[in-house]
Parts: C-alpha cells; structure tokens; sequence
C-alpha cells in the first residue's frame, strides 16, 4: 500500500491510514509509556510518514520505515525533555553511552528480530552467525551461498510478522 | 483517541501527504532548469527558450504530483529529448555550420531525425507493461517540450519537424499500448 500511496494512487491513503495508526500508536505508547506524550508522538510521526510517503523506497519494508520515523519522533522527543530537565536543574549531563530511550528502542528492535531469526532452520541461523557453530569445513563461496539463502528467508519471515508493504 | 480526533489527524496527513508530493515534484524538477540554462548559454534566444521552459516546468512539476507513472516516464522523456535537443544547438548554433538556406537544408532534416531516434528510445524504454500507455504518453509529452526548447532555434518549421518526428514513432506505439 505504501508502494501504491508513493506512485501516486489516493484510493490507497484511506485503508493504509488505518492500518498504520494503531501500529505507530501501539510503538509510540511502549517506548515512551506516557499516555499523552506517546498520542503526540504517534501524531506527528504519522504526519511525517505521510509527508515522505512519495520519497518511500519500495525495496524497504514499509512498517519498518515506518517505525524508524516513530521512532526517530520518539527519540527527539526524549531528547527534548531531558535538556528541559537540564535547563531547569542546571546541571549537564554528559551521555557517555546510549540513553534510556535509545537503550529502550534497540530492545523492541532486538525482541522483534528474536522473534523472526526463531523462525529459521538452524542451518540458516548458523549461516548468519546468530547461533550455533558454523561448519570449518565449509568454502568461502559454499558460506555465501548459504549466507544469501538465508537472508532472503528471513526477509520474507520478517514481511511476514510484521507486515509488508 | 476521539473517532473526530482521529479524522482530524487523517485530514492533517492527507495535506501533508501532498504538501510532501509537490515539494519532492520542485526539487526533482531541476533538470528542466538546467537544460533552459544550457540552451540559453550556447545563445539560443531567452523569448525563444523561456515560454517553452515555464511550460516544461509546470507540466513536469503537475505530472509528478499526481504520480501515476510519471516517476518513471518524465527522465525517459528527458533522455530521448536531448538527442534532438543537442543536435539543434551543436548542428545548428555552432557558426561553421549555419550560414543561410544550407542551414535551414541541413539543421531541419537533422531534428527530424533526432526525433525519429528519440521516439524511438522513447518507446523502448517506456513499454514494458500493459500500463504503459500512459507512460508512454507522458514521455513523448516530456521528450517534446525538452526537444522543443532547442528546435525553436530553427523556428516554428523546426518545432513542426520535431513533432513530426516524435509522432510517426509513438503515435501508433500509444494506440497499441492504449488497445491492450
């Protein structure tokens, strides 16, 4: 839909709308936890898909870029109100690693890739190094092969958990 | 959410959504202002140049906001309306080979020609699915006001011949797209 939305074709706002704003509300509402900050968020987020929807690539999948946006919102908006509680204590804080939020993000992203790479074969997972020992007695161009056939069976698990375009 | 929160929000991505298409339509438009640029820098007159590039530039910039394959058949149109496009200001504008009737003899068949090659770039490239027509129509459309912004050069007889030219290919290419 988001492909179709991007060529041009209107029908398709409608129906995408209204299958994109409960997922970009449901993310919003995990990561920051607050009711009222996560309606904002998912707002504004939706706005901006909308806004760059005719600059979609159609080889991405469209929820994820969609939730790279939310969750670009979502990071902003942390940022913005640590600074606020900066100015009003007086007191700089120095990030020397990764911030709450940002740690909070990569979690949902980690659980949902958890939850794709268990649907592979253990040969799959083993060719991509996310468990299990890889066979040493395999070439380098036996490896790649695997490597490649992999990564298309979990793109195509990844379409299917969490929707394609 | 209130369901008239949530219209509201749907009405404020729906103008934002072509608020987003006419921006990304401007900016991807710029290859019309470069060619206007290099027609007027190689000397082709500006009251010859600019009527065509305004034109050029708001069929370009509508077409890319609707969509509908024109992201696809407006750099088409471009690429085959520069063969006619280069071969009027080269042939036709450098002072060795223009010099009264010999360069009306010379430059006119060479746009035509050109245009017979575009038309057919055009139809190579364009017509690959069953939707095409459309597409195909959109860069005949795109090829002659980008070849036109160089065959004025010659006159009305110059924009006539690159017509002429582009037409013979597409035309029926169009009407057989357009049957499927």
């Amino acid at each position: 839909m988001l492909r179709r939305l991007a060529d041009g074709e209107r029908d398709a706002f409608t129906p995408l709308f209204d299958r994109l704003w409960p997922v970009v509300r449901a993310f919003t509402g995990r990561v920051l936890g607050h009711d009222a900050d996560a309606d904002d968020v998912a707002q504004r987020a939706l706005v901006s898909v909308f806004a760059r929807a005719s600059e979609y690539d159609p080889r991405r999948d469209g929820v994820a870029w969609a939730l790279g946006i939310a969750g670009w919102e979502c990071r902003t908006l942390r940022r913005k109100t640590q600074r606020r509680r900066e100015v009003g204590d007086a007191i700089e804080i120095e990030a020397s690693g990764p911030s709450p939020e940002d740690a909070v993000i990569d979690a949902e992203i980690l659980r949902a890739f958890d939850a794709v790479a268990g649907t592979l074969a253990p040969d799959d997972r083993a060719a991509l190094g996310i468990d299990g020992e890889r066979d040493p007695d395999l070439s380098p161009a036996t490896l790649r092969k695997r490597r490649q056939r992999a990564l298309v069976r979990l793109r195509h698990a990844w379409s299917r958990l969490h929707g394609s375009r | 959410m209130d369901p008239a929160d949530v219209d509201a929000l749907r009405e404020r991505a729906r103008r934002a959504y072509e608020r987003g298409r006419l921006r990304s339509a401007v900016r991807s438009s710029w290859p019309v202002v470069a060619l206007a640029g290099v027609c007027l820098f190689t000397g082709v007159p500006s009251q010859l140049v600019l009527p065509v590039a305004i034109v050029h530039l708001a069929v370009v910039v509508a077409l890319l906001q609707r969509g509908h394959g024109a992201t696809r058949a407006i750099p088409i149109g471009w690429l085959a309306g520069s063969l006619p496009l280069l071969v009027a200001l080269l042939g036709c504008r450098v002072p060795h080979a223009c010099g009264g009737p010999s360069c009306m003899g010379w430059c006119l068949p060479a746009c035509l020609a050109a245009s017979l090659v575009a038309g057919m770039v055009v139809v190579r490239r364009a017509m690959r699915r069953p939707e095409d027509a459309r597409v195909l129509g959109i860069a005949t459309l795109v090829a002659a006001l980008t070849a036109g912004m160089g065959c004025m050069v010659l006159g009305v007889g110059g924009a006539i011949a690159m017509l002429f030219g582009l037409a013979l290919v597409t035309g029926p290419a169009v009407l057989v797209a357009a049957r499927r």
